[in-house]
């Protein structure tokens, strides 16, 4: 066990305790579970000791001997103790601390363990709430970092507001809004006010703003860089106001007719239907010519279990469903889109715009006639789990509004009908290329749907003919690039060009295109993200010096981005 | 020199591996069939021993087809390494691999994120070792296997300098 001094070397007085219940809250299985586990087992017992009571027996038994009970009854003090010990002691070494630069979480009795995140590498913070937490009032908060894998640290739990409180902060610390909120507890006060004025201008790069850095001059000052940024002196407490906007819903009514239209509906209409002719095909032969085929063909015939593993399945994946689109809504804020939703647990996440690295919208089938769309994102940090999920299925109207806010402007003329040709377009008579006709031989069905275009914002890549999909991925983005050409497309004169994003749910492929087109837009990503990186990625603490070589580079970057889109893309 | 194939971005010079790794592959290549053939080798055993009973035309298909694919996958190596190539442009790099299954990929030094450099006992006795770039993404599969040592050495310190320069500029 740790002693005391080994305690005061661990934590000191800056160091912020979690909410007393938070351990109740993320244990409360184990307090229903073992009681309940313990009653099931020993059933018939507690119902004779429950008819012994009443008899009056029990009470004689206690008092001709008493001890089986004194130690049944001590046990079961015992283990309670022992429970309320250890979620006091996990409670009392769960501490976590907000530095300008870190947020850091101890926590662990034996086995401590140390996490901290860089605010400034901060790309998403989730607030959520499971069925308990929220009868208690309290929020878990998840912190993504870019670097490294998975969630890098997690406050469970706080009060509610508390909690909000501090993803507001944080989320506008790592956004660059607040230079720093209150500095007499952090060790760089001066960080904010030095530069913070030239800090704004870079910061845009984490807005919406991301795609109006090469069109306007970096040497702008800052009061005409944009409304938010010009709003906050140097040094200023909190960021001027912005007003939220409502961007979407998805009524109960929406997500449940899209779950049956979805592939997983299909699935069990599919079972649920083999199921039936089943059935009546056994009754009809069992009532046509007696029992004896009728049974031969049951024990040869599908067994009625082979399908409760399906079905299972498909429940599963409905429960997710439902659960992830369950009251859904998003609301952008200053700090990012805000999404809320969840069934019995309460999710509220925020994704800044400026951490998207690309954008999916995918429409199955039989969600056409309905026209619904979803939307997925990758985020660093997010991997591939569920919260990839922007709109779980919205109108194209829905999709319009959250790809305005989340997704830089695409700088073409009409947008919408470029986007609606994404989505729904074939055929290369449109702004989009497809595949030639020569690759029909090996690509005849998908064929017209595979297309690119590019805007000098971004790249959209559209693909699939059942479950159509159009993904955007802006310029700046890219990691790398690869392009890739087998035996029969060399023969066919096409190529396949992969565009490399950090890890999540969406995969960048252009197709089977022209040789000539595909070269070209290689030529065209990589050199856009070669010298991206130098205009999106800014560090906050740069001295001056630093500072300024910055300024010199983005400036040359914005030239060779802007010679660059100067004479439009090949298609 | 290598000549340029169709999806070989316009005017890029390729550095090509040294010839020491065909024998790297080589010796990987024959190791790789050697065990291929011991398993598949089992069952032929156990039939000319009585054990089994397999039909005669299977024993001739399966080893016939086998010697032949073995033969032209390890008569396709030294054309296989001589097809790796890579080239340092101002702002990436591009790494080509493949014959039959070709790609070239372009990774720009400002989204190097590492620079690895290892070698197994066969190439570190050749002199060799494999570089590999690694980016934010993990498709980026960026590897140029079978670069002299002392090259090897120059292309991370010379990437990594590069990388650092693009980063200095943030």
């Amino acid at each position: 066990m740790t002693g005391d001094s080994a305690r005061e070397a661990w934590f000191d007085a800056t160091w912020t305790k979690v909410h007393p219940l938070s351990p109740l809250v993320r244990g409360w299985v184990t307090i229903v579970a073992i009681p309940a586990a313990f009653f099931a087992y020993n059933w018939e017992m507690w119902s004779n000791l429950w008819n012994a009571w009443r008899s009056g027996e029990l009470v004689d038994n206690v008092q001709s001997n008493p001890l089986p009970y004194l130690i049944g009854g001590g046990a079961f003090l015992a283990l309670a103790l022992l429970i309320f010990i250890g979620f006091t002691l996990s409670w009392w070494f769960t501490r976590y601390k907000i530095t300008a630069e870190h947020v850091m979480v101890k926590s662990g009795i034996l086995v401590r363990q140390h996490r901290q995140a860089r605010i400034d590498r901060v790309q998403a913070v989730d607030l959520r709430q499971p069925l308990l937490a929220r009868i208690a009032r309290l929020a878990e908060l998840r912190f993504e970092v870019a670097e490294g894998d998975g969630t890098a640290a997690t406050l469970a739990f706080l009060r509610k507001r508390e909690a909000e409180r501090l993803r507001t902060e944080i989320m506008d610390r790592a956004a660059g809004r607040l230079a720093a909120p209150n500095p007499r507890q952090y060790d760089h006060p001066a960080a904010g006010t030095a530069h913070s004025a030239s800090l704004n201008v870079g910061n845009s790069a984490d807005s919406a703003a991301i795609s109006h850095i090469p069109r306007r001059s970096v040497h702008e000052p800052a009061e005409t860089a944009g409304p938010d940024e010009a709003a906050v002196p140097a040094g200023a407490q909190t960021p001027a106001a912005v007003p939220d906007r409502h961007i979407a819903r998805v009524p109960i009514w929406r997500l449940i007719a899209s779950m049956i239209c979805g592939p997983g509906g299909v699935v069990v209409v599919l079972v649920v239907g083999i199921y039936l002719t089943y059935l009546l095909l056994t009754t009809a032969l069992l009532w046509f010519s007696g029992e004896q085929e009728a049974s031969v063909l049951m024990e040869i015939g599908l067994q009625p279990a082979v399908g409760i593993p399906i079905l299972i399945g498909a429940v599963l994946g409905f429960w997710g469903q439902l659960t992830g689109g369950w009251n859904f809504t998003a609301t952008m804020t200053q700090a990012g889109l805000r999404l809320k939703y969840g069934l019995t647990t309460t999710n509220t996440q925020t994704v800044p715009p400026g951490r998207v690295q690309g954008i999916q919208i995918q429409q199955g089938l039989l969600w056409r006639p309905f026209g619904w769309y979803r939307v997925i994102v990758t985020v660093a940090g997010y991997g591939l789990d569920s919260r990839t999920t922007l709109l779980p299925v919205g109108t194209a109207g829905d999709v319009m509004r959250l790809t305005a806010e989340m997704f830089p402007d695409l700088r073409v003329d009409r947008p919408e009908q470029i986007f609606m040709e994404g989505l729904q377009g074939s055929g290369d008579h449109g702004s989009f290329t497809a595949v030639p006709a020569r690759a029909a031989l090996f690509d005849p069905w998908v064929r017209r749907r595979r297309g690119f275009f590019t805007t000098p914002s971004a790249l959209l890549i559209r693909d699939g003919r059942m479950t159509r999909r159009l993904t955007m991925v802006p310029h700046e983005r890219i990691q790398s690039a690869a392009l890739q050409q087998g035996p029969l497309a060399r023969w066919r004169r096409v190529a396949t060009l992969h565009i490399h994003l950090p890890a999540g749910p969406i995969t960048v492929l252009a197709q089977n295109q022209d040789l000539q087109q595909i070269r070209q837009l290689f030529e065209q990503e990589t050199g856009y993200a070669a010298v991206a990186r130098r205009l999106t990625d800014r560090n906050q603490w740069m001295l001056p010096e630093e500072l300024a070589e910055f300024e010199k580079n983005v400036a040359e970057a914005v030239e060779k981005l802007d010679d660059a889109a100067a004479p439009p893309a090949a298609p | 020199m290598l000549h340029s194939e169709a999806i070989d971005p316009a005017g890029v010079e390729w550095t090509r591996v040294d010839e020491k790794y065909i024998t790297v592959k080589f010796i990987t290549g024959i190791t790789g069939w050697l065990v291929t053939f011991a398993i598949l080798g089992v069952p032929l055993l156990l039939s000319w021993t009585g054990v089994w009973t397999l039909p005669l035309w299977l024993q001739v298909l399966v080893i016939g087809g086998l010697v032949l694919w073995a033969g032209v996958d390890l008569a396709l190596v030294p054309r296989r390494v001589r097809a790796i190539g890579y080239h340092e442009r101002a702002d990436d790099l591009l790494i080509r691999r493949g014959l039959l299954w070709q790609r070239v990929v372009a990774v720009p030094y400002g989204r190097m994120q590492y620079v690895d450099i290892e070698a197994g006992p066969i190439m570190r006795k050749l002199g060799l070792c494999t570089v590999q770039l690694k980016t934010a993404s993990a498709a980026t599969d960026a590897t140029i296997p079978g670069a002299v040592r002392a090259e090897g050495a120059r292309l991370r310190d010379e990437l990594a300098a590069r990388g650092q320069a693009r980063l200095a500029g943030l």
